[in-house]
């Protein structure tokens, strides 16, 4: 078997590569097409494992033997999935294979902004005792507070399971009807995406990016929100209209926002949300965790093996093949 | 009724007394000392309302009138409890009062540390986008991970109750017997607090300072952690040897801590925390929200209100005054 690792050479995924198995690296270029050289790289392969590289139709012609797709990850939105379906490959993801650290990361995203500790740590550095401690009167506790999640699967309901211990209500959003099981641990209540981010005081999104998804939460709904509240997203760039997140916090119409997925990444110098007020901003880490970082990798490459040794069909097939 | 407030740097205070008190704001000068005016000013008081101020000797001394001593908080090592109560004055807390709220400063220690949250936001800010990643070498998940909580009173217990939530096995240590239904509920074990310190992915300390528990986080304890571990304390300074805590962490013997509570507080310039390695630091604020402000001044107040006004036993009496 013969595996394309399709990701820029990251210290991260280099050193999870079994090195047993024959394989090549393989990265577009900037404008996301790759060259003759990567192309003739994938002639003979059996599968891709995707990290953040775009798999399109240039790619899949030149995979002559290629029988599986596989994403490193959870979100899929950088795979042509009718160009990978007209050809007889099943694109697969590793659903849920992060949501404990999606969860961990968006929820200490929420207390870091609730408790603005950003400000309380830098000012308790700076000596001013006094000040750091009135950073409180800006503080708040989530218990008691509503907490809205916009997409309620493996990752959202991770979520709610820690809302719900810290004594916050749940409301949530998703197209899909949702098992009433799903939600009985926390007695989440289903409310239309409107009502959602009109009544909740904390906003965290979960959804895929898709052609529904992209641009969702625009300046609409963001000025349903309330003054107080705060927003959340750890799931893809480009759900969040990110002019209009910064244009709503440095108008007070919201109190805070945590992203951790960006229109671009790397973040350019020019996102807007880099000059917002009261953000938290980290670099699509919220997936990552010693233990997701390893679970990736063997769930990946075990589907790959149940279709390339086995003839099996995949599991977590996401483009209907 | 008059109440002396002996409180420092919460010039906010002032606007919050009831109406139906007339109210002194007093501090200690260096020493823990009260000047003479500041003695003068508590003759007719009823109550003392405290913050951190010391309540001792000289200053019951000078309070011919007073009835209750009042934490305007949980913890109260700055009362001389003996000299009160040999003037059968109450000396009370308020139990259980900020609780949540101390268990999700807590928390957010624990996710920010563990997760590199501050690091990452500014590396980010910064143009490091890549290096930002590797920051992330060491960061687990809380599913399925121990957790060690020593003091499992209203803190310790709120804060397992959410840690719970996230996956983790509770593992506690307690110097008293612990209700069973809790245990229960938690599904929690007993532990040594050595085995706490060798086995413990996550430790919180959430227990009073006393005699017992100064410097129960020293150099030899810090060793018996992993490389791993995050540590975090909400509850007490003097319960971490700073210098060893600093030198823990440098070292990479343990991997990052929080630290909300200070052996001096305000803290001091030359803190050596201030040069630790993988540390978050804030000051003092765990159970310090807008509600738990709030809700700690009604609580104090209708206590003292109970004793003062209406001549009724107080609530939280802690040095045996009935």
């Amino acid at each position: 078997m013969k595996i394309a690792y399709l990701s820029k050479a990251r210290p991260e995924l280099l050193g999870r590569i079994d090195p047993s198995i024959p394989h090549v690296l393989v990265a577009a270029g900037p404008d996301g097409r790759y060259s003759a050289e990567e192309l003739a790289k994938v002639a003979d392969v059996d599968a891709f494992l995707v990290s953040a590289e775009p798999v399109h139709e240039q790619i899949l012609a030149a995979a002559k033997k290629l029988k599986i797709v596989q994403r490193l990850g959870v979100g899929y939105d950088s795979l042509d999935l009718e160009a990978a379906k007209k050809r007889g490959i099943p694109c697969c993801n590793v659903a849920g294979v992060n949501k404990e650290a999606v969860a961990d990361h968006t929820f200490g995203m929420m207390l870091a902004l609730a408790k603005n500790l950003k400000e309380a740590e830098r000012l308790t550095r700076a000596g001013t005792w006094a000040e750091a401690r009135l950073v409180t009167k800006r503080s708040f506790e989530l218990k008691g507070k509503t907490l809205g999640i916009v997409g309620f699967g493996a990752i959202g309901a991770s979520l709610a399971r820690r809302g719900h211990a810290f004594e916050m209500p749940i409301v949530y959003n998703d197209i899909r009807p949702i098992d009433p099981k799903e939600l009985a641990p926390t007695g989440a209540r289903f409310l239309e995406k409107p009502d959602l981010f009109r009544t909740a005081d904390i906003v965290s999104i979960h959804t895929t990016l898709n052609p529904t998804t992209r641009g969702m939460v625009d300046a609409k709904l963001i000025g349903l929100m309330k003054p107080t509240a705060l927003l959340f997203c750890a799931a893809r760039g480009g759900i969040v209209d990110e002019a209009a997140l910064r244009d709503a916090l440095d108008a007070d119409r919201i109190a805070g926002a945590g992203i951790d997925v960006f229109s671009h990444e790397p973040i350019p110098p020019d996102n807007p949300l880099l000059s917002a007020k009261n953000t938290l901003l980290t670099s699509h880490l919220a997936g990552h965790s010693m233990e997701s970082m390893k679970r990736s990798m063997t769930w990946a490459l075990e589907n790959v093996r149940r279709v390339v040794e086995r003839g099996e069909r995949p599991n977590f097939i996401v483009n209907g093949v | 009724m008059k109440i002396a407030y002996l409180v420092k740097a919460r010039p906010d205070l002032k606007a919050r007394i009831p109406p139906d008190v007339e109210g002194v704001v007093l501090e200690a000068g260096p020493g823990g000392v009260y000047s003479q005016d500041a003695l003068a000013q508590v003759a007719d008081a009823d109550a003392f309302v405290v913050s951190m101020e010391p309540v001792n000797e000289p200053l019951l001394a000078a309070a011919k009138q007073l009835k209750i001593v009042q934490r305007l908080g949980v913890g109260y090592e700055t009362l001389d409890l003996k000299a009160a109560a040999k003037r059968g004055i109450p000396c009370c807390n308020v139990e259980g009062v900020n609780k949540e709220a101390v268990a999700e400063h807590g928390m957010t220690l624990i996710l920010a540390v563990n997760r590199h949250l501050l690091d990452a936001d500014r590396m980010v800010r910064e143009g490091q986008w890549g290096d930002s990643r590797l920051l992330m070498k060491t960061t687990f998940e809380m599913d399925g991970k121990t957790m060690g909580i020593i003091g499992l009173g209203n803190t310790g217990s709120s804060l397992a109750r959410r840690c719970k939530a996230f996956g983790m096995r509770i593992v506690y240590n307690d110097v008293r017997p612990i209700d069973p239904a809790l245990i229960a509920e938690l599904d929690a074990t007993f532990l040594p607090k050595e085995e706490i310190f060798r086995q413990a992915d996550v430790i919180s300390v959430n227990t009073d300072l006393n005699e017992t528990t100064r410097n129960m986080i020293n150099a030899e304890t810090l060793s018996m952690m992993r490389p791993h571990t995050v540590f975090v304390c909400c509850a007490r300074g003097g319960i971490v040897d700073e210098p060893a805590l600093r030198d823990a962490l440098n070292a990479g013997r343990i991997a990052g801590a929080g630290i909300d509570v200070f052996e001096t507080e305000p803290i001091l310039k030359d803190n050596p925390l201030f040069s630790a390695k993988n540390i978050v630091l804030t000051s003092h604020v765990a159970g310090v929200t807008e509600e738990t402000t709030q809700r700690t001044f009604e609580w104090a107040h209708e206590n003292v209100r109970r004793v003062v006004l209406r001549g009724e036993k107080p609530c939280w009496v802690r040095n045996g005054v009935n």
